[in-house]
């Protein structure tokens, strides 16, 4: 298993993003620390200089695996359940715009919040659930002619009350078909919602691109009191061999944090052989 | 050996049937106690204090309901500062007559996340006001206890070190500090540590699992918190604070789980693991 660690191009106070502004010097410390990869959080591709972030990569040996698109529901208001097939559209065509930044740079795109929260009328809620349902195929189809695929992301029922568990998760995806949608899992999340992490993992099995190892806290991971070891090896006996990766709040700074995962899960994956 | 003052529970997830009903279901599954909700409705006391005598149950807490900037003691409009601090006046009022030992008040509404102005100065006007509903309460049997919610709910105080440094800065000394298990889950780098080191001044305990539901239902493992609780020499009452992920979306009821099996569940794993350590 590889490591990565998220980055942003844009200062997101409230963002579990350890490593923000100033993307070559986030490229940069990544690398120097051992960092295999990164993860991008930005609302639209054009945060960045795609020439220069490129060539950042390439000159540091890193890869970028996903690009997390929630900041443009956050800031913009960009929902693939929207009440209105206009806005629907528009964020449609926000993750489209993604996925060929995408599949430029190698990594996938990965739809987070931009899903959308459920009104709590049933019925309003079942429309909307159709709706997302039927962005969803469209944004599947654009990752699939770009070159490239979705990840989903399980979230808390803080964030959302919409695909907040692993099972619930796969059942809408094998509802519509989706065997091209894989998950993403952020412990932080589950540490809320599932009543078994490394059971929920194995739930997952076969369908986990990679998983962002954030402790209970949302601090780096050992700064809590998550088992990882449990999780790790549920993964490992599962032939994963995808990214780790440090989405965490930068406590007690970016940096601070960023080495302090990186050591820890190091540690973690001696120890486990794996 | 510690003794608990016994086991209760917060009805605030018997949405949509009286409070009679709740408290007789509970009285027949062997709490000890109901911790009541602070609607003003309730306030004169009457109906609840009937309903206790009736059940055989005492009442454990009065638990504010924090909503809004009219209850928002940190908010920065002092005229809602000033009614949030009457109302716990009052909800502590209630507290005595119906003989609860105490009324948990927190330091922002619920779901306040950001400051309005300083994290400085909204701490400031907390423990402002802490200090006035606690002086207000003096000579009463009704302490005020601080209690800490995980970051979605309020950024102020979200672990028990924080609720610890604010019941100081009070400064009153019939203020002490709760926690409850769903939001130190989230927010303790480690939940039984946490009550080793700052459960001198607890006065009450919410206990949920991981995902807010029944003890057993989800990961955290009671053995060590039970233990830091006796270590601490804990003697007031185990409560629980039971809730859907989805509270919003359940219109007249909740689930059925939370009205009969989650409290069997509840006092069941919480008397055993009490008296396993």
């Amino acid at each position: 298993m590889k490591l990565a660690i998220a980055v942003s191009p844009r200062r997101r106070q409230f963002a579990a993003v350890p490593l923000q502004g100033d993307i070559a010097a986030s490229l940069a410390l990544a690398a120097e620390i051992g960092y295999d990869a990164v993860e991008l959080n930005m609302g639209h591709p054009c945060e960045v200089d795609e020439a220069a972030l490129v060539e950042g990569l390439k000159c540091h040996g890193l890869a970028a695996i996903s690009i997390a698109t929630g900041a443009a529901y956050f800031e913009e208001g960009l929902c693939l359940s929207a009440d209105d097939k206009t806005d629907r559209d528009r964020a449609v065509e926000r993750i489209r715009v993604q996925c060929g930044f995408g599949a430029r740079i190698g990594a996938r795109v990965l739809v987070g919040m931009m899903r959308g929260r459920l009104d709590p009328d049933p019925e309003k809620a079942k429309r909307q659930r159709d709706w997302f349902a039927e962005s969803l195929e469209a944004c599947a189809t654009a990752a699939k002619e770009a070159g490239t695929s979705l990840l989903i992301e399980p979230m808390n029922r803080y964030e959302t009350n919409f695909l907040t568990t692993v099972r619930e998760t796969l059942e809408f995806l094998d509802a519509h078909g989706h065997r091209d949608i894989a998950l993403m899992l952020d412990t932080f999340h589950m540490n809320i919602e599932e009543a078994d992490l490394a059971a929920a993992t194995a739930l997952g099995r076969g369908r986990i691109d990679f998983i962002q190892t954030v402790d209970s806290n949302r601090r780096a991971p050992g700064l809590g009191h998550i088992d990882f070891g449990s999780i790790l090896a549920v993964l490992g006996g599962s032939g994963f061999h995808g990214y780790l990766s440090v989405e965490v709040v930068p406590w007690p700074d970016g940096p601070a944090a960023a080495r302090a995962g990186h050591a820890y899960l190091k540690g973690l994956l001696g120890r486990l052989e794996c | 050996m510690t003794v608990p003052a016994g086991f209760s529970f917060y009805t605030i997830s018997f949405k949509g049937e009286s409070f009679a009903a709740g408290a007789a279901r509970l009285a027949k599954l062997g709490f000890d106690a109901v911790e009541v909700p602070g609607d003003p409705g309730l306030f004169d006391g009457k109906m609840v204090t009937s309903v206790l005598v009736d059940a055989g149950l005492k009442a454990s807490g009065v638990c504010g309901r924090m909503y809004g900037p009219e209850r928002d003691l940190s908010t920065v409009d002092p005229a809602n500062r000033a009614k949030a601090i009457d109302y716990y006046s009052a909800a502590a009022e209630f507290a005595g007559r119906i003989g609860a030992p105490g009324l948990i008040i927190a330091p922002t509404s619920v779901g306040r996340v950001r400051p309005e102005t300083s994290a400085e100065q909204e701490w400031a006007w907390a423990v402002e006001g802490i200090a006035t509903i606690a002086d207000r309460a003096r000579g009463s049997s009704v302490a005020i206890v601080i209690e800490a919610w995980n970051r979605y709910e309020s950024y102020l105080v979200n672990r028990l070190d924080q609720a610890d440094q604010m019941r100081r800065d009070v400064g009153r000394d019939n203020v002490g500090i709760m926690g409850d298990l769903f939001h130190m889950n989230v927010e303790e780098v480690d939940i039984a540590g946490a009550i080793y080191e700052h459960g001198k001044h607890l006065l009450n305990i919410h206990f949920a699992d991981s995902n807010r539901r029944a003890p057993g239902r989800g990961h955290i493992d009671l053995a060590p918190i039970m233990a830091a609780l006796k270590a601490v020499g804990y003697r007031h009452y185990l409560s629980a604070e039971l809730l859907p992920p989805r509270v919003a979306m359940e219109r007249d009821r909740l689930p059925a789980e939370f009205y009969d099996a989650f409290p069997a569940e509840t006092i069941r794993n919480l008397k055993q693991a009490w008296n396993a350590v």
